[in-house]
C-alpha cells in the first residue's frame, strides 16, 4: 500500500487519511466525557487547577491536541486530493483523498463545538 | 381545578422566559431556514429554462450545505451555552427549599426548614428564588411546571436540584413528564404563587396541627379515621394517625384537587373517592374503602374540616 | 457525460448459460426447499413482507386505537394498562421489527444486482439473519397470549422496567423475543458490509460504488457498534431479573441510570441506522428522475460517514433532563447541532441535482420531494431539541413526538415508499399505477401533516408524552382531535397503497427492464431477475453505467476474460467474485453456500435459549446450546468437493485468480474480523458499566467486600500466555509446511489455555462475594465470567483445529481455519489482560 503523496510517510494510506478524522473525534469525544463523569463524580473530589476546575482544563488542553491533529491530518489529504490529477471521473486517489479532507475539516469542527462551551460553563 | 394556560409560550418566571426567547429565536430562524429550503426546492422543480446550471453547484453545496448550516447552528449554539449560563443551577440567595419525593403516582412536598409536609399542591411567594430538592421513592418521575421552567427528573439514587422563580400571581401546573407505570397520566402537580404575605399565612396554617374535632359528627369522623385504615398509610399530625406510605392529609381540605388532580376537592368528590379510589385511579395503592353511609358521612366531615 | 438520459442502453447479453444457471440458482421447490431456501431474493423479500407485516399489526392498529382514546379529553375507550401496552408495542415494534428489517430487506434483496454480483458472501447466515428476526418477533408478540404484555415503553427505563415495579413476565418477553431480533439484525449487518466491500464487479472502485451502497455500508457498520451495547444492557437488565444481580438496583450499589446509557448508546445510533437507508434511497431516486447525475457525490459519502461516526456521541441528548452536569450537557448539545452541517450538505447536493436537471413527475420523485420538505422541518426542530434549555421544556411533551414523527415518517417512510414504487416493478415484472401512486402519496403527505404538525403547539403547551388521558380545559382538545382526523387520513393513504399492490399483481402489467432510464446496474437486469442475477459479470468503468458505458463487458483484457469465462463455467457449483476493497480488482471466485436446513435449525437453537430463560427453564438453555453447535456444525460441514482439482487449476492457470470451492478466505478473513469486533464491543460496553458503577459507587470495593487476591488470576494469565505463544508457534511451522509443529503448537495452546480457564473458573467459583451481593459483586461476576466465555470460545476452535490438524486437514497453502483462530486468540488475549486487569488493578487506583 503506498503512502498518500511520495513525500509523505508510508503509513499515511488512504485508510488513514479517511478513517483519521472520525477516530480522532470519536477517541477524544469519549475521553473528554468520561473525565467529565469522574470530575463530577461522588468517587472523585473536586480538584482544582490554577484556581479552574481540572475537569474544563483538560478538556480544553485535549481539544487543542485533537484539533492540532485533525488539522494537520485535513492538511495532509487536501495536499493529497490536490496532487492527484482529478479527470472527470475522479480517480480512486483523489476522491478517497478528498473524503479524508472533507471528514477531517468536518470533524474539527465538531471538536470545536464539543469543546469551547468548557471555557464558559460550570462544570458540575 | 384546571390550569389552562399556554405552557411554555407564556412564561411567568426569569427560567421559562429564558427559555421561551430561546425558542422564539430558534422558530425564526428555523422558519426563515425552511422558507429557504421551500423556495429553492419549488423553484428547483419548477425551472423551464433548459440551462446549465452546473457552475453553480459547488456555491450551492458550500453556501447551502455547510455555511448556511455552520452559521445558523453557531448562532443557535451560542445563545444555547449563554441561556444555559443564565439558568441558576444553584440558588443565589436564601430560596425557599422544597423537597418533592415523586411516588407512583402523587407527589410528596415538604418544606424542611418551615416544617411543613403537603403533596401535589404546594405554594411560593412572588419573586424569590425557590429551590427544589427532588428525588423518587420508587421509579423515575419527571417534575414539570412548564409556565415557570423546564423539567428535571426525579431519580430514586440521586437528589437534583431545580431552581424557579414565579414572578406573578397564578396556579401553576403540570403533570409527571416521564413515563412512570399505569397511572403516569393522573399525577398533577400544581404551585401557587403569591404575594409574601399570603404565602407567609399559607405557611402558619400548614404549620399548625390538625384542626380538632369540634362536634359529634367530626368527633366520629376521626374515630373512623383512625380505627379504619386510612390511618395506617396516612398521617394527620395532632392525632395518633402517622401513616406515611400517602400524603399527609393534615390540611387535606386546603387542597384544591383529590388523587394529584383526578378530581376536585369538594364534598360529594371526596366521598365519593374514598369509597372507590380504584374507580377514578385504578391500580393505586389506595384500596376501596368499606364504610356505612353514617361512617362515609362522619369520615368526610371531619376531613373537611382540615384546613 | 453531463446530460441526461441517452436513448441507447447499454449492450446486454443473454448468454445460453442463462437457464442453466437460474436453475442452479433457484431455491429447492416445496414447503421444504422453502425452510432450506438461502437465495438473497427470497430471504429479501421475507423480510421486507415480515416487517410490513409486523407493520400494519403494531404500527397501525395501535396508532389508531391510541389516537382514538386521545381524541377527546377523559376518554375510557380504553383502560390505562391497554394504553401503556399500546404505546409500548407501538414503539417497540415500529423501531425494532419494522424499519430496520424491511430496509435489510431491501440491502439484501438489491445489493447483488446494484453491485454487479451474483450473491451476498454468506447467504446462509442471510436465512439465519431472517429466521431468528421472524421467530424473535414472534415471541415477543406471544406475550399477548400469556397476557403479559410488555407495558414499559419501548425504552423500558429502569427501575420500572426492573422485577419490583413489573413482577410478571411482561418485560422478559420485551427483552427476550427483541434480543433473538436483534441478533438477526447484526447477521444481516455482516452480510451487508462484507458484501458491499468485497462482491462489487470488477471495476467498481469504492469511488464508483453507488451511494445506495455507501449507505448500507455505514449502516451496517452502525448497527454492530450501536446493536451490541444494547445486546448487552438487555443482558444486565435480564440478569437483574432473572438471576437476582443488582446492576439497577440502587440499594446495592446499581445505578438507575446505567440502563439509559446503555439504551441510548444504541438508541440514538439506531435513529440514523433508521434514516441513512433512507439517504440511499432518496441518492438514488433523484439523479433517476432529475435526469442528471448526483452533484457532489463525495460530499455525499462524506456526510454519511460522517453522521455514522457523530451518532455515536449524541446519545445523552435523549437524557439532558436527568441532571446532567452542565459541561457534559454542553458537549452532548454540540455534537448533536453540529449534524446539521452534514445533513444540511446532503439536503443541498440533492438540491442542487434537482436545480440542474429536468424532473420527470413519476410516483418515486413525489415521495422523494415530500421527503425532503417534511424531513427538513423535522431537523429544524432537531436543532431545537438539541438546544439543552429548550429541551429541558420540549423533552418528553408533545413536542418531541411531532419532531420524532416528521424525521421518521417523513425521513424514513417515505423514502421507503419512494423505493417501492421505484424498484418493485423490477422485483416483480409488474408495473404500480402511477395514478394511485400520486393518490397514495398526497393523501399519505396531508395526513402526516395533519396528524403531527398539532402536536408541535399542544405540546409546548405542556401535554406529556405517554398519557393515556388529558383532563378538559387545558386548551388541549382541539389539536389531539385534528391528530386524530389526521390519523385516519395517513391510513386512507396507506390503504391506497396496499390497493395499488393488489391491483399490480392481479393486472399483471409487464414492464421493460429500464422503465425508468436508470443509470445504475440492476436496471440492466430483466425484470424480474434471474435466480443469480448476473450470468455474466458485468465490468464497471463508471458511477453510472446504464448512461456512461457502452457495453458491461470491457474493461482490462483480464477481466474481460474472467467475466466472460464465468458465463460459462462453474455451471454445477455457486461460483461469485471476490473482488479487492479499494480498486475492485479480482481477487477470488469462491463458492457459496446453497440450500440449507441449519440456519432454520440453528436459529431455532438461539431463540430456544431465550425462549428457556423466559421460562425460567434453564436446562432448556443448555438444550438450545447443544442446537446451536450441532446447527453450526451441520452448517459448515465440508460437502463434497464439486470438482476436481485439475478443472480448479486449469481455471487458475487461465486467469491468475484463485479458485476456492471451500470457501473465500479474504471473506473468511473478513468475517472473522467483525467477529472479533463484536466481541471487542460486547467487552468495552461491560468495562463501561464497570466504570459507571465505579463513579457512582463512594467505596470500591463497598465495604464489607475485600479485594479479592489477584494470585489465582496471575497465574492463570500466565497459562493464557502460553497458550497464545504455542499456537501462534503452531500458525508459523504450518506457514513452513510443518504438520507436526502445528500439532505441536496448538496441542501445547489447548492445554495450556484449558489449565488457565480451570484456574480462573474455579478461582471465580470460589469467590466470597456473589454476584447478587452489591453491584460491584455485580458487574465482578458478569466481566469475569465475560473472559472466560471468549476463552472458551477459543478452547473449543483450538481443540476443532487440533482434531483437523491429527486428520491433516492443513497444509502450507491451505490452513486458512489455523489463521482465522490465531485472529481470535489475539482479540482473546487482549480481552483477557485489559479485563482482569480492570477487575484486580484498577480499584487499586484512588
Amino acid at each position: 500500500m503506498k503512502g498518500a503523496t511520495t513525500d509523505q510517510p508510508r503509513w499515511l494510506t488512504w485508510h488513514v487519511l479517511v478513517l483519521a478524522g472520525p477516530v480522532i473525534w470519536y477517541l477524544y469525544f469519549w475521553v473528554v466525557y468520561l473525565l467529565a463523569e469522574a470530575g463530577c463524580s461522588r468517587a472523585f473530589p473536586e480538584t482544582q487547577w490554577f484556581g479552574v476546575s481540572w475537569v474544563a482544563l483538560a478538556t480544553l488542553l485535549l481539544t487543542v491536541i485533537a484539533c492540532s491533529l485533525l488539522a494537520y491530518f485535513t492538511f495532509t489529504a487536501y495536499s493529497a486530493a490536490r496532487s492527484n490529477p482529478d479527470l472527470i471521473e475522479p480517480t480512486r486517489e483523489a476522491s478517497l483523498y478528498a473524503l479524508g479532507a472533507l471528514l477531517g475539516a468536518f470533524f474539527l469542527v465538531a471538536t470545536l463545538f464539543v469543546g469551547v462551551p468548557a471555557a464558559v460553563l460550570d462544570v458540575c | 381545578m384546571s390550569f389552562a394556560s399556554a405552557g411554555s409560550f407564556d412564561p411567568r418566571g426569569p427560567v421559562a422566559s429564558e427559555i421561551a426567547d430561546l425558542w422564539w429565536l430558534m422558530l425564526a430562524l428555523g422558519t426563515a431556514v425552511f422558507a429557504l429550503f421551500l423556495y429553492l426546492l419549488i423553484r428547483g422543480l419548477m425551472r423551464s429554462d433548459d440551462k446549465e446550471a452546473e457552475t453553480g453547484s459547488r456555491w450551492f453545496l458550500l453556501g447551502g450545505g455547510v455555511v448556511l448550516p455552520a452559521v445558523i447552528v453557531t448562532v443557535v449554539f451560542a445563545f444555547t451555552i449563554a441561556a444555559m449560563r443564565a439558568i441558576p443551577t444553584e440558588a443565589s440567595s436564601d430560596p425557599i427549599v422544597i423537597e418533592i419525593t415523586g411516588h407512583q403516582w402523587w407527589w410528596e412536598i415538604e418544606y424542611p426548614d418551615l416544617g411543613i409536609r403537603t403533596a401535589n399542591e404546594f405554594q411560593i411567594p412572588l419573586g424569590r428564588e425557590v429551590e427544589l430538592r427532588l428525588t423518587s421513592a420508587d421509579v423515575i418521575h419527571s417534575f414539570w411546571l412548564p409556565s415557570l421552567g423546564g423539567k428535571l427528573d426525579l431519580l430514586p439514587d440521586y437528589t437534583n436540584t431545580l431552581i424557579l422563580q414565579a414572578d406573578e400571581p397564578g396556579d401553576y401546573g403540570g403533570m409527571c413528564a416521564e413515563f412512570c407505570g399505569l397511572q403516569h397520566a393522573n399525577m398533577a402537580i400544581s404551585a401557587r404563587a403569591t404575594t409574601p404575605d399570603s404565602f407567609n399565612q399559607w405557611v402558619s396554617g400548614q404549620q399548625a396541627p390538625a384542626v380538632a374535632p369540634s362536634d359529634e359528627l367530626t368527633e366520629q369522623g376521626l374515630k373512623v379515621f383512625l380505627s379504619r385504615e386510612c390511618a395506617d398509610c396516612h398521617s394527620i399530625r395532632g392525632t395518633p394517625a402517622s401513616g406515611d406510605e400517602g400524603p399527609d392529609l393534615t390540611h387535606l381540605a386546603s387542597r384544591y384537587t383529590l388523587g394529584a388532580g383526578v378530581l376536585d376537592n369538594n364534598t360529594e368528590n371526596l366521598a365519593d373517592w374514598i369509597s372507590s379510589p380504584q374507580d377514578h385511579k385504578p391500580g393505586i395503592d389506595m384500596e376501596d374503602v368499606e364504610l356505612t353511609e353514617a361512617e362515609l358521612e362522619a369520615l368526610v366531615a371531619y376531613l373537611e374540616t382540615l384546613e | 457525460m453531463s446530460d441526461v438520459s441517452r436513448p441507447n442502453l447499454p449492450r446486454v447479453r443473454t448468454p445460453p448459460t442463462d437457464p442453466v444457471l437460474d436453475e442452479l440458482w433457484s431455491d429447492p421447490p416445496g414447503l421444504l426447499g422453502k425452510l432450506k431456501a438461502v437465495q438473497n431474493d427470497a430471504i429479501g423479500k421475507r423480510l421486507i413482507l415480515t416487517g410490513f407485516f409486523f407493520l400494519l399489526l403494531g404500527g397501525s392498529v395501535d396508532s389508531v386505537v391510541m389516537r382514538l382514546q386521545l381524541a377527546v379529553p377523559n376518554n375510557d375507550l380504553v383502560s390505562p394498562q391497554l394504553y401503556n401496552e399500546l404505546f409500548t408495542n407501538h414503539g417497540s415494534v415500529t423501531m425494532f421489527l419494522v424499519i430496520l428489517p424491511i430496509f435489510e430487506g431491501f440491502a439484501i434483496l438489491l445489493l447483488p444486482l446494484l453491485l454487479g454480483t451474483r450473491e451476498m458472501p454468506f447467504p446462509r447466515l442471510g436465512a439465519f439473519a431472517y429466521f431468528t428476526f421472524l421467530m424473535g418477533g414472534l415471541l415477543y408478540y406471544s406475550a399477548t397470549l400469556f397476557s403479559a404484555v410488555p407495558d414499559a415503553g419501548w425504552f423500558a427505563y429502569t427501575p420500572l422496567s426492573g422485577l419490583e415495579f413489573s413482577p410478571d413476565l411482561a418485560i422478559d418477553f420485551w427483552v427476550l423475543g427483541l434480543g433473538v431480533a436483534e441478533v438477526g439484525a447484526i447477521a444481516a449487518a455482516v452480510e451487508i458490509i462484507i458484501s458491499v466491500l468485497k462482491m462489487r464487479a470488477p471495476g467498481m472502485t469504492l469511488s464508483r460504488m453507488p451511494l445506495f451502497a455507501w449507505a448500507f455500508l455505514v449502516t451496517a457498520f452502525m448497527i454492530l457498534f450501536a446493536f451490541t451495547p444494547l445486546i448487552i444492557g438487555s443482558m444486565l437488565l435480564e440478569l437483574d431479573r432473572g438471576f437476582g444481580t443488582q446492576f439497577f438496583n440502587v440499594d446495592a450499589g446499581g445505578s438507575s441510570l446505567l440502563w439509559q446509557h446503555l439504551f441510548w448508546i444504541f438508541g440514538h445510533p439506531e435513529v440514523y441506522i433508521q434514516f441513512l437507508p433512507a439517504t440511499g434511497i432518496i441518492s438514488m431516486v433523484i439523479p433517476t428522475f432529475m435526469r442528471k447525475k448526483m452533484v457532489g457525490h463525495t460530499w455525499i459519502v462524506g456526510s454519511m460517514v460522517a453522521i455514522g461516526f457523530l451518532s455515536f456521541g449524541l446519545w445523552a441528548h435523549h437524557m439532558f433532563t436527568v441532571g446532567l452536569s452542565p459541561i457534559v450537557g454542553s458537549f452532548f448539545a454540540g455534537a448533536s447541532m453540529v449534524i446539521a452541517i452534514p445533513a444540511g450538505v446532503q439536503i443541498f447536493a440533492w438540491l442542487a441535482t434537482i436545480w440542474a436537471g429536468r424532473p420527470r413527475w413519476g410516483t418515486p420523485l413525489l415521495f422523494t420531494v415530500g421527503f425532503l420538505a417534511l424531513f427538513v422541518l423535522g431537523g429544524i426542530t432537531g436543532v431545537m431539541v438539541a438546544s439543552v434549555p429548550f429541551d429541558l421544556q420540549a423533552h418528553d411533551s408533545y413536542f418531541v413526538v411531532a419532531h420524532l414523527h416528521y424525521v421518521l415518517i417523513g425521513g424514513v417512510g417515505f423514502p421507503m415508499f419512494a423505493g417501492v414504487y421505484y424498484w418493485l416493478p423490477k422485483m416483480t415484472g409488474y408495473s404500480l399505477d402511477d395514478r394511485l401512486g400520486k393518490w397514495n402519496f398526497w393523501i399519505l403527505f396531508i395526513g402526516v401533516n395533519v396528524a403531527f404538525f398539532p402536536m408541535h403547539i399542544v405540546g409546548l403547551m405542556g401535554m406529556p408524552r405517554r398519557v393515556y388521558t388529558y383532563p378538559e380545559g387545558l386548551g388541549w382538545e382541539t389539536y389531539n382531535l385534528i391528530s386524530t382526523v389526521g390519523v385516519f387520513i395517513i391510513v386512507a393513504g396507506i390503504g391506497v397503497f396496499v390497493v395499488n399492490l393488489i391491483l399490480s399483481h392481479r393486472r399483471k402489467v409487464p414492464v421493460a427492464n429500464n422503465p425508468w432510464d436508470a443509470p445504475t446496474l440492476e436496471w440492466a437486469t430483466p425484470s424480474p431477475p434471474l435466480q443469480h442475477a448476473w450470468s455474466i459479470p458485468p465490468i464497471v468503468t463508471s458511477r453510472y453505467p446504464l448512461w456512461d458505458q457502452d457495453d458491461l463487458y470491457s474493461g482490462s483484457e483480464g477481466d474481460e476474460a474472467l467475466v466472460e469465462a464465468l458465463g460459462q463455467w462453474p455451471l454445477r457449483w455457486r461460483a461469485v467474485l471476490a473482488t479487492s476493497t479499494a480498486d475492485a480488482e479480482p481477487e477470488e471466485v469462491f463458492r457459496v453456500g446453497g440450500p440449507s436446513i441449519w440456519p432454520l435449525i440453528t436459529a431455532f437453537g438461539t431463540v430456544t435459549i431465550f425462549a428457556a430463560e423466559l421460562l425460567k427453564l434453564r436446562l432448556g438453555a443448555l438444550a438450545g446450546m447443544a442446537v446451536i453447535v450441532i446447527g453450526a456444525i451441520g452448517w459448515n460441514w465440508p460437502d463434497s468437493p464439486p470438482i476436481t482439482e485439475e478443472e480448479e487449476l486449469e481455471f487458475e492457470m487461465a486467469h491468475k485468480i484463485p479458485v476456492r470451492v471451500g470457501g473465500s478466505l479474504t471473506v473468511a478473513r473478513w468475517g472473522m474480523g467483525l467477529m472479533n469486533l463484536f466481541v471487542g464491543i460486547a467487552f468495552m460496553s461491560i468495562l463501561l458499566a464497570y466504570f459507571y458503577l465505579r463513579l457512582d459507587n463512594p467505596a470500591w470495593p463497598p465495604p464489607g467486600i475485600e479485594n479479592p487476591s489477584p494470585l489465582a488470576i496471575i497465574s492463570a494469565t500466565a497459562l493464557i500466555g502460553v497458550a497464545g505463544w504455542g499456537f501462534r508457534r503452531g500458525l508459523r511451522r504450518i506457514r513452513e509446511g510443518d504438520g507436526d509443529g502445528l500439532l505441536r503448537g496448538t496441542g501445547v495452546a489447548l492445554l495450556a489455555a484449558l489449565g488457565g480457564v480451570v484456574i480462573a473458573g474455579s478461582h471465580f467459583i470460589g469467590l466470597e462475594f456473589s454476584s447478587q451481593d452489591h453491584a460491584y459483586g455485580s458487574v465482578f461476576h458478569t466481566l469475569g465470567w465475560f473472559i472466560l466465555v471468549v476463552t472458551t470460545a477459543a478452547i473449543v476452535m483450538t481443540a476443532l483445529i487440533v482434531y483437523w490438524t491429527v486428520r491433516g486437514e492443513y497444509s502450507e497453502r491451505r490452513h486458512v481455519p489455523v489463521s482465522n483462530v490465531g485472529f481470535f486468540w489475539t482479540t482473546a488475549i487482549i480481552v483477557w489482560v485489559i479485563g482482569f486487569g480492570v477487575l484486580y488493578l484498577t480499584p487499586a487506583l484512588t
